[in-house]
């Protein structure tokens, strides 16, 4: 009879089956942990509640108080817009108006008639509206008569289960600037990746054109922040012509003004509107028609002042 | 006694290590099928050293251009909401606007220019800083000294004989 050459016994060695074994508890274990943890950070992050299928319009480059050639009344034009979106069948919820709702003017006391000026036309429309400044209406004085007559430069709000952000990268310069980037971080921190997302700005949030200022600063550190989350829609004035464009999951779109309409982009020269034609006053005017979905999809109408009588609108 | 073969074996030895010791010497000697198995350590990559007037015109061109204009002469391609006309940055003195006012109106802003400071880092806007002094013919700022004062002295005079 053969003695056991080691002083272990078969009861107390650690044979490879067991150390599978072990490894194998150890590993489930770990994972349990993580997903109890992940299970519960998902149930810590909150939606927006329930969606519902509504419709919005977004107005953008009013210029109130601009006194020229580019378009010789711009009240008239944001009359006949308000009074088309006032025939829309079904009715918006409420008005997304993207930035320079006034013409930019060195006098204070200008700046805050034209701005109150905007929001008596507005407020006459009886159709709720949303606001964001644009360089016109802010840059002189980094916002502070934008806020006394119409509010914060930046805010967020629910509607119908859609997270509406409108942001500020103008009233300092073409950037959002660390401490807005430090609140929208703080705002979208606890939310969770399903809910539906609308960004509502002046300039555009990636390069358009740096020449012409068509661009944020800091855009691609915003797009950091919100490129988690499954559906996000940016919606953005500033360039006076429609623009569409996608970058990582984000889909930004640029609205048709009430003003006047600016060149295409890409060629070094100073950045001019044209005057207004005879033939074609209402040329590259227009304002966008948005309906969101029962499960938070966007589809978006642009809708040219001259054409919608016409019953046709682009798509 | 040592032997000479092996002292002269042991000198060739040593200087062949020696030389293998500096680099591309043991590729060189190599054959060629080998020296293709060789790579070459990665030189890592080299952070350029900030501030620098390199990094100070990319920034110039992404966020001055518009307004100041390519070369800072105040002709941009975008017109200011008020229509104003935006200042030359290419003809600033050094006794009116020195480095450090410069700094500080890139950093604070100052009317519709922006703030950059909320933006960038200390390190770009310094960068920013150097290009934009780099547009001017500036000098090192002269500290201004008085005349020196003549000292009463004596004063020989030639008398005519």
């Amino acid at each position: 009879m053969s003695q056991p050459t080691s002083s272990i016994t078969k009861e107390s060695a650690l044979t490879r089956r067991g150390f599978l074994a072990l490894g194998g508890a150890a590993v489930g274990m770990v994972a349990s942990g993580s997903m109890f943890h992940l299970a519960a950070y998902a149930q810590s992050l909150k939606t927006s509640g329930p969606i519902a299928p509504f419709r919005f319009v977004q107005l953008t480059d009013i210029h109130l108080g601009y006194v020229g050639d580019a378009n010789r009344s711009v009240m008239a034009t944001l009359n006949m817009a308000l009074g088309q979106i006032a025939s829309l069948t079904p009715r918006p919820d409420f008005l997304l108006v993207t930035g320079d709702l006034t013409q930019g003017t060195a006098s204070d006391y200008d700046r805050k008639r034209r701005l109150l000026l905007f929001k008596q036309v507005l407020d006459a429309s009886k159709i709720p509206y949303y606001t964001v400044p644009g360089e016109h209406d802010a840059l002189m004085d980094r916002g502070a008569l934008y806020q006394m007559v119409l509010g914060d430069l930046h805010y967020g709000f629910i509607h119908k289960g859609v997270q509406f952000l409108g942001l500020d990268n103008v009233s300092r310069g073409f950037f959002l600037g660390r401490e807005q980037l430090k609140w929208v971080k703080g705002q979208l921190d606890t939310m969770s990746p399903e809910t539906p997302l609308i960004l509502f700005c002046h300039a555009p949030l990636y390069n358009v054109f740096a020449p012409w200022n068509w661009y944020t600063f800091d855009g691609a550190a915003l797009r950091a922040l919100v490129v988690r989350f499954h559906r996000v829609t940016v919606f953005y004035g500033h360039v006076h012509q429609v623009i569409s464009h996608r970058t990582e999951t984000i889909t930004h779109w640029a609205g048709l003004p009430t003003a006047w309409p600016l060149p295409e982009p890409g060629e070094l020269v100073k950045l001019q509107p044209w005057p207004q034609g005879a033939t074609h006053p209402y040329l590259g005017l227009g304002y966008r028609v948005v309906d969101v979905s029962a499960v938070g999809d966007v589809h978006v109408k642009n809708s040219l002042l001259s054409e919608v009588n016409h019953g046709t609108a682009l798509g | 006694m040592v032997p000479h073969w092996a002292k002269l074996s042991l000198s060739i030895m040593c200087s062949g290590l020696w030389l293998a010791s500096y680099p591309g010497v043991v590729e060189a000697a190599l054959p060629p099928p080998f020296r293709y198995h060789i790579v070459p350590k990665p030189i890592p990559r080299q952070k350029p050293s900030v501030p620098s007037i390199a990094q100070g015109a990319a920034l110039f061109a992404r966020s001055c251009l518009s307004c100041h204009g390519p070369r800072g002469d105040g002709e941009g391609f975008w017109t200011l909401p008020t229509g104003a006309s935006v200042p030359r940055l290419d003809n600033l003195t050094t006794e009116d606007l020195p480095t450090q006012k410069i700094a500080q109106i890139i950093a604070k802003g100052d009317g519709m220019m922006p703030a950059w400071g909320d933006v960038m880092t200390p390190e770009q806007l310094q960068s920013l800083t150097l290009y934009v002094e780099s547009l001017n013919q500036r000098t090192a700022p002269t500290r201004k000294t008085e005349p020196p004062k003549l000292k009463p002295q004596t004063v020989l005079l030639r008398m005519p004989h």
